[in-house]
């Protein structure tokens, strides 16, 4: 068995290389579900809001689903650069519950969620959370329960009512966002 | 089958908070990371397919006009257990010959390269293998940091089999001095696992009177399950 391949920074240099418009865009081929638009701010342990970090979304599909080949109607994936004033905005669909340890003995279900991760400079490899949903039942979800409780509320996007949900996430520092161990 | 994903850390990777480099004090999570078993969000991941590519070439030379040393720069793609990751998407950047990226945030003034566009993207093929044609990068220095040089370095970008195999990583060229004086490779703990991130000369790969070869095999995060015997 061989160890993986150390990880090393992103740096600050790379959004030419690969990032294209539209990649945060996981509708672009077609809406498989009413569109809703994630956005918020990211924040470094002094407060400054970061740009030129990388931001990518994982989440299965209204049915709990997740895409298996590139030609899925519904592919799952997106990811984003924060801008200058380290704002980020994802355009998706709701994702659907998901099974918690399917084949593992449980019968428990995750409550809809993307997982994200975050690459930058300062970061010498990923972070990664979630992002959850005000307007659903998350209290039941395996994985949300893992996290302290006085936290939770950090991991949960809030909607306005016509499809937009916002969450701020703060890599370091006072109202920490959680990080789950890779 | 399985897969499975070992917790990631340890001495073969680097520190999310490292003295070697500055800035990781305000963007390392202070609390600890907290413990995820592996479910179906972590163990599945984006599948990638030609449509993705978006025309960008695996020729980083563009035809041998940029300037700087010629190369091919090959290697592959594994998981754990040595098996090929076929279908990565890898997505490689680097600086020019003088050390200079086409990115309005590097504002050094070192010139550029009109036909420099730094980048190449591809998937790996059914052995997990890829190929491009490049030149050397040029060494650079960090900005506001006592005369800190990058070693000549080259970007890497992979997506394997899974979210929980997703890397970004740097290769680096063998017998640089600079290797030695790295922030960002000294954070790495293990000796070992520093050297696998330096490239192997490798002569089958040479082009006669043209361009040096090099070798560079990427490790995923991944292993299977060892079956049970009943």
């Amino acid at each position: 068995m061989t160890k993986p391949t150390a990880s090393q920074t992103l740096g600050p240099f790379y959004n030419y290389a690969f990032l294209r418009p539209g990649e945060h865009d996981l509708t672009k081929g077609g809406e498989h579900g009413p569109a809703i638009t994630v956005t918020g701010k990211l924040y470094d342990g002094e407060g400054n809001a970061r740009r030129d970090f990388l931001m990518e979304w994982w989440q299965a599909d209204a049915s709990g689903q997740y895409a298996t080949t590139a030609n899925a109607p519904f592919r799952g994936f997106g990811r984003c650069i924060t801008q200058p004033d380290g704002s980020f905005t994802f355009r998706t669909i709701k994702p659907g519950p998901v099974p918690f340890n399917a084949g593992q003995g449980s019968n428990a279900w995750q409550a809809p969620h993307a997982a994200l991760g975050i690459f930058g400079p300062g970061l010498m490899r990923r972070i990664v959370t979630r992002i959850y949903f005000a307007d659903e039942d998350n209290s039941a979800c395996p994985v949300l329960s893992l996290v302290p409780e006085a936290r939770r509320g950090k991991l949960i996007a809030k909607g306005d009512g016509s499809g937009t949900y916002t969450l701020d996430i703060r890599m370091n520092g006072e109202g920490e966002t959680p990080f789950f161990a890779e | 089958m399985t897969r499975i994903y070992e917790p990631f850390g340890g001495p073969t990777q680097p520190d999310l908070r490292t003295k070697a480099y500055f800035r990781t004090t305000l963007t390392a999570p202070a609390e600890p990371l907290i413990a995820l078993p592996r479910t179906v969000t972590e163990t599945s991941g984006p599948v990638f397919g030609d449509q993705d590519l978006c025309g960008v070439g695996v020729d980083i030379s563009n035809n041998n006009t940029v300037l700087g040393s010629l190369m091919v720069l090959a290697g592959q793609v594994l998981d754990e257990d040595g098996r090929p990751v076929p279908n990565a998407l890898v997505e490689v950047w680097q600086a020019n010959a003088s050390g200079k990226y086409p990115h309005e945030v590097d504002s050094r003034p070192a010139p550029q390269d009109p036909n420099f566009t730094g980048a190449a993207r591809l998937l790996t093929d059914a052995e997990g293998r890829y190929k491009i044609t490049t030149i050397r990068p040029g060494a650079y220095p960090v900005p506001n940091t006592g005369n800190w040089w990058r070693p000549p370095h080259i970007h890497f970008s992979l997506y394997g089999d899974a979210f929980a195999s997703r890397l970004i990583t740097q290769m680096f060229f063998p017998g640089d001095p600079l290797n030695d004086l790295d922030g960002i490779l000294q954070a790495i703990p293990d000796a070992d696992a520093r050297n696998r991130l330096i490239a192997k000369p490798d002569s089958s790969l040479d082009i006669h009177e043209h361009a040096l070869g090099f070798r560079f095999d990427i490790v995923l995060r991944g292993r299977n399950e060892t079956p049970m015997v009943d």
